[in-house]
C-alpha cells in the first residue's frame, strides 16, 4: 500500500472516519514493518494496540477463585487451632488432681493456670476469627456470600465447643 | 458465550483497574451476575454489550473507590504493564511511551479508545456499552486520537 493512501487513510482515522475494515489495514501496514520515516512516530500507536490485544486472560480457576482461597486462609487457621486446642485438653493424663493438662501442646501442671492459658488461647482464636470475620465482609457484596458465612458459622460453632471442653475439664476432678 | 468474552472483559477490566487480580475478580463478578440474570438476558438487545456495559461499571466504581490513593495505582500499573514480552527494548520503550498518554487522557476517552482501538467494537456498539449517543461516541475517539497525535509529535 502506498504511503500517499496510507497518510489519507491515516487523516481519517485521527478524525475518527475510518471503518473497522480500514483501521485493520492501517495495523497491518504497520506490523510489517519498514514504516517510511515520516509515519514512524504512528507505529508506536499501532504496536500499542497490538501489545494490549495479546494480553492474554488467566483460565478460570474451578470451584473457586484465588481470592477466596487466600481470604478463607486465616479462617481455616483459626479453626484448625480450635481443633488442635481441643484435641490437647481431651487427651488429658491423671496426677494429683486426677489429670495432667496440656494446653495447645504444652504441658501445664498447675490447673488454674491451665484454665487461665486456655483462655488466653480461646481469646486469640476469637481475635483470628474477628480479623478472618473482617477480611470476609467484601465477600458479603457477592452473591454466594451466604455460603462463606455458613461456613464461618461453623467455625463459630467450633470455638464454642472448645470454650465447653475447657468448662467441662475444669469441672473434671 | 461468557467464556468467549472473558478475554475482553479482562482486557478492559485491566486497562483500568491495573491489578491482574482486581481484574479477574471483576470478570467472575461480572459473569457471575450475568449467571444469575441468564432467564432475563433474551430482553437484552446484545449480552455482549450488556456484558461490558458491566465491566465498565464495576472499574468505574473502582476507580471512585481508588480516588486519592494514587500511591497504590502508580505502583500497581507496573503489574500491569507486565503482560507479554517485547521483541525489543525500543519497542518496549515506545509501547510505554504510549500507554503513559493513552492513561493521560479522560477516563471516558480511555474506553473508547480500548473498545474501538484494542477491542474492535463498532462506534454504536462502543455507545452501547458505555451508555453514550453514537455521536458523542465519535467525538470522543477523534479528540483522543488526536491528543494522542499531538503528543506522539511533541516527542
Amino acid at each position: 500500500m502506498d504511503e500517499q493512501k496510507i497518510k489519507a487513510l491515516l487523516e481519517r482515522y485521527f478524525d475518527g472516519a475510518t471503518s473497522l475494515p480500514e483501521e485493520q489495514e492501517l495495523r497491518r501496514f504497520f506490523a510489517k514493518g519498514n514504516v517510511p520515516a515520516t509515519l514512524k512516530p504512528y507505529s508506536a500507536l499501532f504496536a500499542f494496540y497490538a501489545h494490549e490485544r495479546a494480553v492474554t486472560c488467566p483460565a478460570p480457576t474451578g470451584s473457586g477463585n484465588a481470592l477466596r482461597l487466600r481470604r478463607w486462609t486465616l479462617a481455616a487457621t483459626a479453626a484448625a487451632a480450635a481443633v488442635a486446642l481441643m484435641v490437647t485438653l481431651k487427651t488429658l493424663a491423671p496426677t494429683q488432681d486426677g489429670y495432667t493438662y496440656y494446653v495447645d501442646g504444652k504441658r501445664v501442671y498447675d490447673k488454674e493456670a491451665a484454665m487461665q492459658l486456655a483462655d488466653a488461647k480461646l481469646q486469640m482464636l476469637a481475635a483470628s476469627m474477628q480479623h478472618a470475620k473482617a477480611s470476609m465482609e467484601p465477600f458479603e457484596k457477592l452473591h454466594d456470600a451466604s455460603r462463606s458465612l455458613e461456613q464461618l458459622d461453623k467455625i463459630r460453632q467450633m470455638l464454642r465447643q472448645a470454650d465447653n471442653m475447657i468448662f467441662v475439664t475444669s469441672t473434671t476432678k | 458465550m461468557v467464556a468467549q468474552l472473558r478475554p475482553k472483559m479482562y482486557r478492559f477490566a485491566l486497562a483500568f483497574v491495573k491489578r491482574r487480580d482486581e481484574a479477574e475478580d471483576v470478570i467472575q463478578d461480572v459473569s457471575m451476575n450475568l449467571w444469575k440474570r441468564r432467564t432475563s438476558l433474551g430482553s437484552v438487545r446484545s449480552v455482549e454489550a450488556y456484558a461490558m456495559s458491566a465491566v465498565k461499571n464495576r472499574c468505574m466504581d473502582y476507580l471512585r473507590s481508588m480516588q486519592g490513593k494514587t500511591d497504590e495505582l502508580t505502583k500497581s500499573a507496573h503489574t500491569a504493564h507486565e503482560q507479554t514480552p517485547y521483541a525489543s527494548v525500543e519497542q518496549a520503550d515506545m509501547v510505554a511511551q504510549v500507554k503513559k498518554l493513552i492513561e493521560g487522557l479522560p477516563v471516558q476517552q480511555q474506553m473508547v479508545i480500548r473498545l474501538r482501538d484494542v477491542e474492535g467494537y463498532e462506534l454504536d456498539e462502543v455507545a452501547e456499552i458505555l451508555g453514550m449517543s453514537e455521536g458523542a461516541v465519535r467525538t470522543g475517539l477523534s479528540r483522543a486520537r488526536q491528543k494522542i497525535r499531538e503528543q506522539l509529535f511533541k516527542q
